[in-house]
């Protein structure tokens, strides 16, 4: 640092409010537009005009990564090329066959339903979305999309990859959108026991190998290694996703819940794309009769109160 | 005379969106939490350098850009940045004499009051609980300092900026 010279010496009297004066202004400011951003809300206008002005400095950022990935692919070897090509072939050839089967497997649950007089259920729409390589926040798990307004993406969409659900959208600007994964601290995902239809809720817990379920009773129906699925309940997801399962129960006879965690399905954060979610806009309100496996019955008396219980 | 204003504004804006970029770039799992508050460190030393040029005004609307970037609550990296570049100017005379060593040192304190407030927002809105990788960013930042002055001040040097 240069020593100090004429201009950046102190004036003799001081113009404007003095340096206290600013900063006690400045911080209230800040402290005022906390509390409208955080209790209220009512930023958001403001929030898009920077973000769309912030979006360059992700792409940025991102760049190397990508321009990486270029490279990658650009000089890798032919044999492996070929090799990959193949693998994938089979692959998609193994796909396409059980896709046939499930045309005939949808065709007839149609038919079945249309028999019991349950809506139908409908499709989902889906898109895929590049995941920013951007570090948002060490402390809480949210990452940047590049697909926002523009793509049609709203505030509360979902979002899946390969083997399970990610998250959900929190925040869209015109460019891109801002997602919080499952494994957040203050998240919450409405899940059921695939193989029984035990209804509960999994929080994050800022890891993202496990989340919690710490609202099952010692005598619920759960082992290692259940599926956990998404129930549809709160409308957040759409139903019947892989969410997690079970890695480890632990039931403790002098308190009212047993511990149970799971490792989500998802490569949390592993995945460079993830699956935007658009349910059928006539989609009905999923109740426990659109569950995939099993009847609504099946979810046993002590389950707890599912979805809003906490 | 104004075309050297000019080469500096340029030169603090851009140091200050290199900072944002750093802010946000990808690091390995294991040094996530060793990320150096670049941002801050930059407006401090801009402050530092040109105390009645860029003191307060800039630090918070840099700090009100990163909370947008990070995705965090509006005001929250500006309320710690004010403060943080607050006690700098107030030491201004002070911490620009001091050797480089007592320099680092006085930073680090600033740093790890500016941290504290960005915990204390995080621990009102999200609920932070408090644990060793929080005093990581501090160590971090007396680190990064005298590279930060090194380069800045080569960067003015070389540029024919004179305080």
């Amino acid at each position: 640092m240069n020593p100090l010279s004429q201009n950046d010496n102190k004036p003799l009297f001081e113009r404007g409010p003095s340096l206290g004066t600013r900063t006690v202004l400045l911080a209230v400011l800040s402290v005022a537009l906390m509390l409208l951003d955080y209790q209220q809300g009512h930023l958001e206008t403001a929030r898009r005009a920077l973000s769309v002005a912030v979006y360059p400095i992700r792409v940025l950022v991102d760049m190397p990564s990508t321009t990486f990935g270029w490279t990658r692919e650009y000089l890798s070897e032919r044999n492996r090329l070929v090799a990959e090509n193949r693998e994938l072939r089979t692959e998609s050839l193994r796909q396409r066959a059980r896709l046939q089967q499930m045309a005939a497997l949808e065709a007839e649950n149609e038919r079945l339903r249309a028999l019991m007089d349950s809506p139908a259920r409908l499709a989902n729409r889906v898109q895929v979305a590049e995941i920013l390589a951007v570090d948002l926040d060490p402390y809480r798990h949210r990452i940047a999309l590049n697909r926002g307004e523009q793509a049609g993406v709203y505030t509360g969409q979902a979002l899946l990859d390969a083997d399970g659900i990610v998250g959900q959208v929190i925040r869209v600007n015109p460019l891109g959108a801002e997602a919080i994964l499952i494994s957040d601290p203050s998240h919450a995902t409405p899940v059921e026991l695939n193989r029984n239809g035990l209804r509960t809720v999994a929080l994050g817990l800022g890891d993202v190998t496990r989340i919690d379920l710490p609202f099952l009773p010692n005598s619920a129906d759960i082992r290692v290694g259940d599926l956990l699925v998404s129930s549809g309940l709160g409308d957040a997801f759409p139903a019947g996703y892989p969410v997690a399962r079970v890695t480890r129960v632990e039931r403790r006879p002098g308190e009212p819940f047993a511990r149970v965690e799971a490792e989500p399905t998802a490569a949390l954060n592993r995945t460079r794309e993830v699956l935007l979610v658009w349910e059928g806009v006539e989609a009905p309100l999923p109740g426990p009769e659109l569950t995939p496996d099993g009847p609504a019955e099946a979810s046993p008396d002590d389950a707890p109160p599912a979805g809003e219980s906490q | 005379m104004s075309a050297r204003a000019g080469h500096r504004t340029w030169l603090v804006l851009l140091s200050l969106l290199v900072a944002l970029s750093l802010e946000v770039t990808v690091l390995p799992a294991e040094l996530a939490a060793w990320r150096p508050p670049w941002l801050a460190l930059t407006a401090i030393y801009w402050a530092l350098a040109h105390p009645r040029r860029y003191g307060l005004a800039l630090a918070w609307i840099a700090g009100l850009v990163l909370d947008v970037l990070k995705g965090g609550v509006l005001g929250q990296h500006a309320l710690a940045m004010t403060v943080a570049t607050w006690i700098a100017l107030h030491f201004h005379l002070r911490l620009r004499v001091f050797p480089i060593w007592q320099q680092t040192t006085a930073i680090g304190v600033l740093i790890a009051i500016h941290q504290f407030l960005v915990f204390w927002v995080d621990g009102v809105t999200v609920g932070a609980e408090l644990s060793w990788q929080r005093a990581t960013p501090t160590l971090a930042a007396m680190i990064a300092w005298p590279l930060l002055v090194v380069l800045l001040d080569r960067l003015r040097m070389q540029l024919g900026m004179r305080t």
